[in-house]
């Protein structure tokens, strides 16, 4: 027998696309629940906490493999009571739930997950490293160098008289500096060119056009070089002015960043510490997991050579932040996270405190 | 296969609350209550509670069902008694006089859902700390908060058990 319990006030859903709020809206307090699908890596960490069961997650696994086009998880307003836990508790921005206005995220009484990456714009060199490992697109550098002209100075003169516009500085200009300017096709103008051009932000000076020339048309100087005249150009190490931006909407504190920095710049605060454990028997190598891994922390490894054993399925501990996505993307039940200690903000309400603890084993 | 007349289906909650009535307005006289007080706190007439008193009214039968009814563990006895009408002020005087019960909030135990703070009597408010409090002047007992409240924190908790309690 169900139990229809009646509540003082019902509460409302709405959809956009595959977002939704909840909205409960009584003569006490309002409370709305959102959650968006674009944030949410499908780590199920609301489903283990919430108190009435009342998160389903989706079928993941098809979901992330791009088999499926459906919300990656689902809560039933009849069972929610808008606690807030699995706001409080998604590490991922995905969910909030405001009580009269203000988030839950924001109010001291309630904990919630931490976790921060900080980038120390002073040392940073700029490399942009972490711009191509970042796994959510996350991070990016915005980086000004001096203008190419500006290092490299000299001159460059074609004389028109001589040059029969064969193009083949063109062909060896390795900077593509060389232009020649098509004529218009009329019976007025029988050359195919008009002009030869040289684009002076793009050359170099190398000198490679006046060697291949075979007409003797171009003379270049290089005031660069030792033996014409010393000039001072910038020293480029100096001129490189950026920074590095963080999007932290998008950021899952995956650290890959932090260990791909020359410098030590970036400094990742992960929300959970512990072991992701694999069951390699139980693996059947559907990649679901693969798939879901906001940090690409999980791989197949390929044999470098024929007949060489490798593990069917590896993690890297080092930038796997134990969300858990995984385990609940895998049909097999072949992985395991195993938290050791969670990175939380403190909390007096001795009920969170209990339910945050069953996010550890 | 049991068939029921309508009318005795329908008119058996008022019965019943009618024994439980009398067996509290027992209770009371007992208590050295005067008839006048009593039909005044049970909202009705002193001729029904002068009915009550000397058991010309409701039948034995009636009231063997309601004692039965208050036999219960405390609990479910008052989940019935508040079935048994809509008038809350009724059930919840009677509640007060068979148990001395009210509603208590364990605190280690509540996540400020706020799920019963929209109580219909106002009897469930946040305090200046943020801890959840029942205010027992305005609480009915109507049990509704503790169905609703999803970590067990709201609790009926009957103060003196005399016998009919646990």
């Amino acid at each position: 027998m169900t139990l229809v319990k009646k509540k003082f006030i019902e509460v409302k859903k709405e959809k956009l696309g595959k977002d939704f709020k909840i909205i409960r809206e009584g003569s006490v307090e309002k409370r709305v629940l959102y959650w968006s699908d674009d944030y949410c890596v499908g780590c199920g960490i609301c489903e283990d906490i919430c108190p009435v069961g009342a998160i389903e997650m989706g079928p993941l696994g098809a979901i992330f493999k791009g088999v499926v086009d459906a919300p990656k998880l689902d809560v039933d307003s009849s069972k929610c009571v808008l606690c807030g836990m699995c706001a409080a508790a998604c590490p991922f921005n995905a969910m909030d739930l405001e009580i009269n206005g203000s988030s839950i995220k924001k109010l001291p009484q309630f904990p919630k997950i931490k976790r921060d990456i900080t980038v120390n714009q002073d040392v940073c060199v700029l490399c942009k490293q972490c711009e191509v490992v970042c796994p959510q697109a996350a991070i990016y550098v915005e980086r000004e160098v001096p203008e190419r002209k500006t290092l490299v100075l000299g001159e460059i003169s074609i004389n028109k008289d001589l040059c029969v516009f064969c193009g083949i500085c063109a062909d060896y200009c390795p900077a593509d500096a060389i232009t020649l300017v098509p004529n218009e096709e009329t019976p007025l103008s029988l050359n195919p060119y008009k002009d030869i051009v040289v684009d002076t932000d793009a050359c170099v000076y190398c000198k490679v056009c006046e060697k291949a020339c075979p007409h003797g048309a171009i003379e270049v100087v290089c005031y660069k070089c030792p033996l014409v005249k010393r000039i001072k150009t910038p020293e480029i190490h100096k001129e490189i002015k950026g920074k590095v931006v963080v999007d932290k909407d998008f950021c899952v504190s995956c650290s890959w960043c932090e260990k791909v920095c020359p410098v030590d710049a970036i400094k990742v605060e992960k929300p959970f510490e512990g072991k992701l454990i694999i069951k390699e028997e139980l693996c059947s190598g559907c990649g679901a997991c693969v798939a879901i891994c906001p940090c690409n922390a999980l791989t197949f490894p390929k044999p470098k050579e024929q007949g060489e054993k490798v593990p069917r399925l590896v993690v890297n501990q080092d930038v796997c932040i134990l969300c858990g996505a995984c385990t609940k993307a895998c049909p097999a039940g072949a992985l395991e996270v195993k938290r050791t200690k969670r990175n939380m903000t403190d909390t007096k309400v001795l009920a969170w405190k209990k339910a945050f603890d069953k996010l550890l084993n | 296969m049991l068939t029921f007349e309508p009318m005795l289906v329908t008119s058996m909650p008022e019965h019943i609350l009618s024994g439980i009535k009398a067996i509290v307005a027992m209770k009371l006289r007992r208590e050295g209550k005067l008839q006048k007080e009593i039909a005044e706190y049970l909202n009705t007439n002193r001729t029904e509670i002068s009915h009550y008193l000397q058991g010309r009214h409701p039948s034995k039968k009636v009231l063997k069902v309601s004692e039965e009814i208050l036999k219960l563990p405390p609990k479910y006895a008052v989940m019935i008694i508040n079935s048994l009408s809509d008038d809350k002020e009724i059930t919840s005087r009677i509640i007060k006089v068979l148990y001395n019960a009210r509603v208590e909030v364990e605190k280690d135990k509540c996540i400020f859902c706020g799920e019963c703070l929209e109580c219909p009597y106002k009897a469930i408010e946040m305090d200046s700390s943020g801890t959840v409090v029942v205010n027992n002047n305005r609480c009915r007992i109507c049990g509704r908060c503790i169905s609703l409240c999803p970590t067990t924190a709201l609790k009926l908790v009957f103060l003196n058990n005399n016998k009919m309690g646990e």
